[in-house]
């Protein structure tokens, strides 16, 4: 097996706003090796982007990381200096944000944005190295290098998300946070912009950590999945040990249950009642055991330990028993 | 056949634009019955919303009929079009942006009511006990009624859409992607909520969205659009089980699932973007992007009946 590329232990993540303290990260510890693929799956405010920002330490100054550790490659991020932190973002660890529209600059066209990266991280290149470079990228992602001195209104939704995916690139990182890379896109564009990040993954070697709420994006492109839930993971393992449909949390029987299956004619769906608990108090036990269905006393005092079997690792109470004296 | 409560015929919507004409909604005929769902869904930018936009007047039709129970709606006066909104509502897809954030929750239900002629304007007290019956109906807990908009998340805020749309008691709803802005969670009790009004008060829907999941839950009928153009148009169970369209096979195949089953399938993606709609060439406007494109798709484009009640511009997409 291959060495753990990224690790988080038991990070804890708050935004200390004027008026509370709002717990964003309860303790979320991850995995994730070389040239693997991870889905993260939660809901709005679960806490998804919050974890990638503080991956690349770049939380809105309200944001403090609390405790716990990241490390990458096996040096501990949280002490490095800011300067450290530059050579990493957009070199050996990027990420790709969830609006194209909005994460692009608008006065500077396509190429020289694709560029700047170049400039930023490999000075030592000539000025048609560079341009070379940018023009391969543009190919690899589906636009034909001529439109590199357009601007991004000139292109659709898809081409912009392609250019910020050959930004994101073209210093070939190690890792790649992809934030929601296609919820602003149309299914045909999504599938096609998924088939060239697993291409380029198979070029590369990128790892990737794909943030979405979509479980059937992972389910067809990911290698593992670790479900989120109010800051906390609920639920991992490969692909297959989660939609086996076998030992799943509640939470993750209840995503799985709001989709409405497309192979089935079915009358109601089967929603998860409830909402998600406010982020302002952390939670004692269980953060889901208000909404869960099979809830016992002990979910709302004690935090469940997890239960794992195999590559597959639940946390929740319902598999005390089954824990058989480990 | 039983007449529909909304039918339309050969309607049509270009825009001007500085490029020249844009042709957004083009030669649609669909027929919907009390009680049923129309579902209409395309990418974005291929005009279902325009269309849901001009079957309600909102947008002035550039030509064809729109009949509301039998007559015409195009050609209704401004006080006979009062009249039928009444019975013909819409719920707009960002909860966020659709509702005034100064007024209260109360206000916001209650607006509606406001336009009503005065012989039927309720008093305060009637007002107060028709909101409150329909945020029961919406699953709406009553004390949310002094709240304002940004207090509440976005499920609640799109029961508060709903809301609007049912005080009138209509009898038809183009729902413009109410759920698309919704959590997965949230989204499937929104949709079980649509479904509950459509039982309760035999509702028409005309359900606008590019989720097909979403869509073949609830309708009865599905219209597939690509650029202004219907595609296919067939009842919900014959679209899924035999798509004849090369488009409507490809965005079928798109589709994510979590079916493990189904993960190495063959793929068959189709390749480039939506092009211009502005100036269309005749013809198919979905053949740049269509494998199995020929000369003869720059002929006219026009939906046969394939089999019975299934309509197709085209059947390369059969295997």
């Amino acid at each position: 097996m291959s060495e753990n590329l990224l690790e988080v232990k038991d990070l804890h993540v708050q935004y200390n706003t004027d008026d509370a303290v709002v717990y964003a990260l309860n303790g979320v510890s991850l995995n994730l090796k070389e040239g693997e693929k991870l889905g993260l799956v939660g809901e709005t405010g679960a806490g998804k982007t919050t974890l990638a920002l503080s991956v690349l330490r770049l939380l809105p100054k309200v944001g403090q990381i609390a405790s716990g550790s990241i490390s990458y490659k096996g040096e501990e991020l949280l002490d490095k200096p800011e300067s450290y932190m530059l050579g990493l973002r957009g070199r050996r660890v990027s990420m790709i944000f969830q609006d194209p529209m909005t994460s692009l600059n608008p006065v500077k066209s396509v190429g020289d944005q694709i560029r700047e990266v170049l400039d930023l991280h490999f000075p030592q290149l000539t000025k048609e190295a560079k341009n070379e470079k940018v023009d391969q990228m543009l190919q690899l992602v589906g636009i034909p290098a001529s439109r590199k001195n357009e601007f991004p209104h000139q292109f659709s939704g898809g081409m912009k998300q392609r250019v910020v995916i050959a930004m994101a690139l073209i210093s070939q990182p190690e890792l790649l946070l992809a934030d929601e890379p296609t919820t602003a896109l149309d299914v045909t564009i999504q599938a096609q912009i998924m088939a060239l990040m697993g291409q380029l993954k198979d070029r590369f070697n990128t790892a990737v950590l794909l943030i979405t709420h979509d479980l059937g994006l992972v389910a067809e492109f990911c290698d593992t999945v670790a479900v989120i839930y109010s800051g906390c993971i609920v639920e991992s393992g490969t692909v297959e040990d989660i939609f086996s449909g076998k030992n799943n949390h509640p939470y993750t029987k209840g995503l799985i249950g709001c989709i409405p299956d497309l192979s089935k004619d079915e009358d109601r769906l089967h929603p998860i009642p409830g909402h998600m608990a406010d982020a302002r108090t952390l939670p004692s036990g269980c953060p889901f055991a208000d909404r869960c269905a099979n809830a016992m006393d002990k979910c709302r005092k004690e935090r469940p330990e997890a239960f794992s079997e195999g590559t597959h690792t639940v946390f929740c109470h319902l598999f005390d028993n089954m824990r058989g004296g480990v | 056949m039983a007449q529909a409560l909304v039918e339309a015929v050969d309607l049509c919507k270009y825009f001007k634009t500085p490029k020249g004409l844009l042709h957004a909604v083009e030669n649609v005929n669909f027929r919907i019955q009390e009680g049923k769902t129309l579902g209409v869904v395309g990418e974005s930018g291929c005009g279902k919303s325009t269309l849901g936009r001009t079957v309600l007047r909102l947008h002035k039709a550039t030509s064809g009929k729109v009949l509301y129970e039998g007559k015409d709606i195009l050609s209704f006066s401004r006080s006979e079009m009062h009249n039928v909104h009444r019975n013909m509502q819409m719920i707009f897809q960002d909860p966020y942006s659709s509702l005034d954030p100064r007024m209260s929750i109360r206000a916001l239900i209650g607006e509606p009511l406001s336009g009503l002629p005065r012989s039927e304007r309720l008093s305060a007290a009637e007002e107060k006990e028709k909101v409150d019956a329909i945020m029961q109906m919406c699953g709406l807990p009553l004390h949310y009624a002094n709240m304002y908009p940004h207090e509440l998340d976005g499920g609640m805020r799109q029961r508060v859409g709903l809301a609007r749309a049912m005080v009138l008691g209509p009898r038809f709803i183009v729902c413009d992607e109410p759920v698309s802005a919704l959590d997965v969670s949230i989204q499937a009790q929104i949709l079980n909520l649509l479904m509950d009004l459509q039982d309760e008060h035999k509702l028409s829907y005309m359900f606008i969205t590019h989720d097909l999941a979403v869509v073949r839950h609830i309708s009865d009928d599905i219209m597939v659009m690509y650029m202004g153009q219907v595609v296919e148009y067939a009842p919900s169970h014959m679209l899924f089980s035999s798509p004849m369209h090369p488009y409507t096979v490809a965005l079928l195949n798109s589709i994510p699932t979590i079916d493990l089953s189904r993960r190495g399938r063959e793929r068959i993606t189709i390749h480039g973007e939506i092009s211009s709609p502005v100036n269309p060439a005749p013809g198919c406007r979905f053949a740049p992007r269509c494998p199995y494109a020929t000369e003869e798709c720059r002929n006219e484009h026009k939906l046969v009946e394939v089999e019975k009640g299934h309509f197709a511009a085209c059947t390369k997409g059969v295997k």
